[in-house]
């Protein structure tokens, strides 16, 4: 296995290397939902909601109202030590991110950033919400946002940060300053496969789906100077067979 | 009686050993028993509280589903999906459908709304009615019931921990869904009293580190304990209470206040200051401890009881005899002065002295009982006068101190038993006394005891000899010397010298002089001690 590493290693610094002559390659990321994908959207809910949750009998269960595929993101990672040469951060956006808090929800749940970008979190419910960042407590004032107030925060560098509320514990965010590539998913019209395109040097990643606040599903990639084209089958082959929840259905 | 006594005593003993060391042997039995019920008391309610909460989100869901199925509400609702209608003329209409489904007063609603099929609220009842077309699509309970699901959830909401029930609301075309119907009951203080009427415990609920809701008053909730012994250990476990000594046990709840760390605490009864009577009272309710052993120690009681019972009426009885002796005494006449004092010196006599635990007791008693007769002895009988020595005084003999004795014609008819004669001091012969006239119609004597040495029993301090008119004198000489004798003996005085002709012939001439002073009938002798010594006292009998 050292032996596999060290020519892993030594294959991605080459590539590293010439990376640095040779321009970004593409790369086309397939996603496969398959079923059982509102399983394991449930998982980032609470285990058991109350005592009683059963269907009403006269029609189907009908898909959610947020798609958690319309905030998959799919994540391009370089091996460890090597982020610096084979993948650079996204620049900063010139125009600051928004983060909105309505209906008791944060829309995007997930907002993908770079290191010092700004976001702005606006209220646009009708009651003050205290948001709270348990990775990084300086991050978010401990004072409730007021209903149509506004905040600015920093994102400091790399990393996740995840943005709760302790009145309302069903309330999550993520703001994620990715340390390689990273980007949304275009999903198809019956929402079964999510495509997205990356530019990315040559050379050896791992990527990562993450739907639903989790990582879903992973798997390494080369690219090489021609570029790049890899499939993720979300649930990955041989996980759970779907459970009860299980609904896939078109995004709105 | 008193071998009865002896026997007694040892089966009172007896049973009494065997009584505590049953008890001794059976108390940490019943403790470990009513620790176990206890215990096991804390499992069920743990149940029952899951099963009452569960079946009170049952009945919530079903009163939700039925709400959702109102026709008003459902077109309402269509109409505000279609965005073609006022929305101010449904948000009333739908306002007015929801009054009229909250007027059931066995649902107890806080709250109830209606959302369309994005989560919007077209009315609210019960909260903010005024307020609308807000989104609360981000509760799960909300998007879950959007889709079609019938369930309950927890909320706390602005500091009131609720129980939310959703259900779908289906077009009337029922073809798709247009919205959802929420109804919230509050988990508080009346469902708390609730559980703890049920299960006997009492019963908290704990949410966002505070108390929501309570079956006893707040002050004496110590919530930061209740938190930590909640975090010590794993959920839905029994614990005790450390320093209170209570049980714990708590029920965790589920739903979206299940983040917050809503749970139910339910605290029972300390075994601190159970009883072994309540301890008994609740093995006796779980069929322990058996038939047989209670059979066992209910016997062992009864012997008991009928042991203390007969010791109490052996040595009870003749304490009460005299105490009723000394209650008469203290109301006497001289008429029944002799009965009152013959009941009084028999149980003295009669009393167990040889039980050493009631020789105390009742000397003090008899001693009573003499302080009382002479406080009850009528003045006319204690105020004799002085015995002065007279010319009819037996001069004593070198060796023998022959009997002296006062005339009685210096006493008056009337005159009570005091002492009419006494020795001149240093005397070391018997003194005669001359007790008073004792009235025709009275027959017995009058005379007073004295307090006597410790080393003389009372039983023998008194002699009476009769003497009657009938009598033949010299047989009643004789036995007034021959206890004349006695006594002198028993108080450790010499008798040398002592001879009956010289005794009878003083003796006659005394009765010779009596007679003639008082006029009576007869005299009656008795042997008398006094202060530790022998003496005769004269009695002139008028009958």
């Amino acid at each position: 296995m050292t032996r596999r590493v060290g020519i892993l290693i030594a294959t991605s610094a080459a590539l590293c290397l010439g990376a640095a002559r040779v321009s970004a390659a593409p790369v086309h990321a397939i996603v496969h939902f398959r079923q059982g994908l509102g399983a394991l959207a449930d998982t980032s809910r609470p285990a058991k909601l109350g005592y009683v949750r059963v269907q009403n009998g006269v029609l189907p269960i009908a898909p959610p109202l947020q798609d958690p595929r319309a905030d998959a993101v799919l994540l391009l990672e370089p091996p460890a030590g090597l982020e610096a040469s084979a993948a650079p951060p996204p620049a900063p956006a010139s125009a600051p991110l928004e983060l909105k808090l309505y209906g008791l929800r944060l829309l995007p749940a997930v907002v993908l950033a770079s290191p010092g970008a700004t976001v702005v979190v606006r209220n646009e419910d009708r009651l003050p919400v205290t948001l709270r960042c348990t990775g990084d407590k300086t991050l978010l004032p401990s004072t409730p946002l007021q209903p149509g107030a506004k905040l600015t925060i920093t994102l400091p560098s790399i990393g996740e940060f995840i943005i709760d509320s302790p009145e309302y514990p069903h309330l999550r965010g993520l703001l994620l300053v990715p340390r390689g590539l990273a980007s949304r998913l275009t999903i198809s019209e019956f929402g079964t496969v999510g495509v997205a395109h990356l530019e990315a040097a040559p050379g050896v990643y791992q990527a990562k789906l993450l739907f639903a606040g989790r990582i879903a599903a992973s798997a390494p990639v080369m690219v090489t100077a021609s570029g790049a084209e890899f499939v993720l089958q979300v649930p990955p082959v041989g996980t759970a067979a779907p459970g009860p929840a299980a609904a896939s259905g078109p995004p709105r | 009686m008193t071998t009865l006594s002896k026997l007694w005593l040892f089966l009172v003993t007896l049973c009494g050993g065997l009584l505590v060391l049953a008890l001794l042997v059976l108390l940490p039995e019943l403790q470990r028993v009513r620790r176990e019920d206890q215990a096991a008391g804390m499992q069920l309610a743990q149940r029952t509280a899951s099963l009452l909460l569960a079946e009170q989100a049952q009945r919530l869901v079903a009163a939700a589903t039925q709400l959702a199925s109102d026709a008003v509400l459902s077109t309402s609702l269509e109409e505000m999906g279609r965005g073609q209608a006022e929305l101010a003329v449904l948000h009333s209409t739908a306002q007015l459908a929801l009054q009229r489904l909250s007027r059931d007063k066995a649902l107890g609603a806080a709250f109830l709304l209606a959302t369309d099929a994005r989560g919007r609220v077209l009315a609210r009842i019960g909260q903010d009615e005024a307020v609308y077309r807000d989104a609360l699509d981000g509760w799960p309970l909300v998007s879950d019931a959007l889709r079609g699901y019938r369930l309950d959830d927890l909320w706390l909401w602005q500091g009131t921990l609720y129980r939310v029930a959703a259900a779908p609301v289906i077009a009337p075309a029922r073809d798709r869904y247009v919205g959802a119907v929420l109804v919230a009951q509050v988990v508080g203080n009346e469902l708390a009293q609730t559980l703890a009427r049920l299960s006997g415990l009492e019963a908290v609920f704990l949410c966002a580190g505070q108390v929501v809701g309570a079956s006893l008053p707040r002050e004496r909730i110590a919530v930061s304990e209740l938190l930590a012994l909640r975090a010590a250990g794993a959920p839905d476990r029994l614990t005790t209470w450390p320093g209170r000594g209570e049980p714990v046990a708590f029920v965790e709840l589920p739903g979206t206040a299940a983040n917050q760390g809503a749970a139910l605490v339910l605290i029972g009864r300390s075994m601190a200051g159970t009883s072994p009577l309540e301890l008994a009272r609740a093995a006796a309710a779980r069929g322990l401890p058996t038939p047989l052993l209670i059979t066992l120690i209910a016997g062992m009681a009864v012997v008991f009881a009928i042991g203390l019972m007969l010791l109490w009426v052996e040595v009870e009885a003749p304490l009460t005899r005299l105490l009723e002796a000394v209650r008469r005494l203290e109301t006497p006449s001289p008429d029944d002065g002799g009965a009152l004092l013959a009941s009084a010196s028999t149980p003295v006599r009669a009393a167990p002295l040889t039980e050493t635990r009631f020789r105390g007791p009742l000397q003090q008693l008899a001693r009573a009982v003499n302080g009382a007769l002479r406080a009850a002895t009528p003045a006319s009988w204690a105020k004799a006068p002085e015995p002065a020595p007279s010319a009819a005084s037996f001069a004593s003999p070198p060796a023998v101190s022959p009997p002296t004795l006062s005339p009685a014609s210096q006493l008056p008819p009337t005159s009570a038993a005091a002492p009419l004669a006494s020795l001149p001091p240093g005397s070391t012969g018997p003194v005669l006394v001359q007790s008073g006239g004792v009235a025709p119609s009275s027959g017995p004597e009058v005379a007073i005891p004295t307090p006597l040495p410790t080393h003389i029993h009372t039983a023998e301090t008194r002699v009476a000899v009769g003497s009657t008119a009938d009598d033949d004198l010299q047989t009643s000489y004789y036995r007034v010397y021959q206890e004349f004798v006695l006594a002198r003996e028993r108080c450790q005085e010499s008798v040398e010298g002592l001879n009956f002709e010289l005794f009878q012939q003083r003796l006659q001439q005394s009765r010779d002089q009596i007679m003639s002073q008082h006029n009576c009938q007869t005299v009656q002798f008795h042997v008398h001690i006094k202060e530790g010594r022998a003496t005769l006292r004269a009695t002139p009998i008028w009958t």
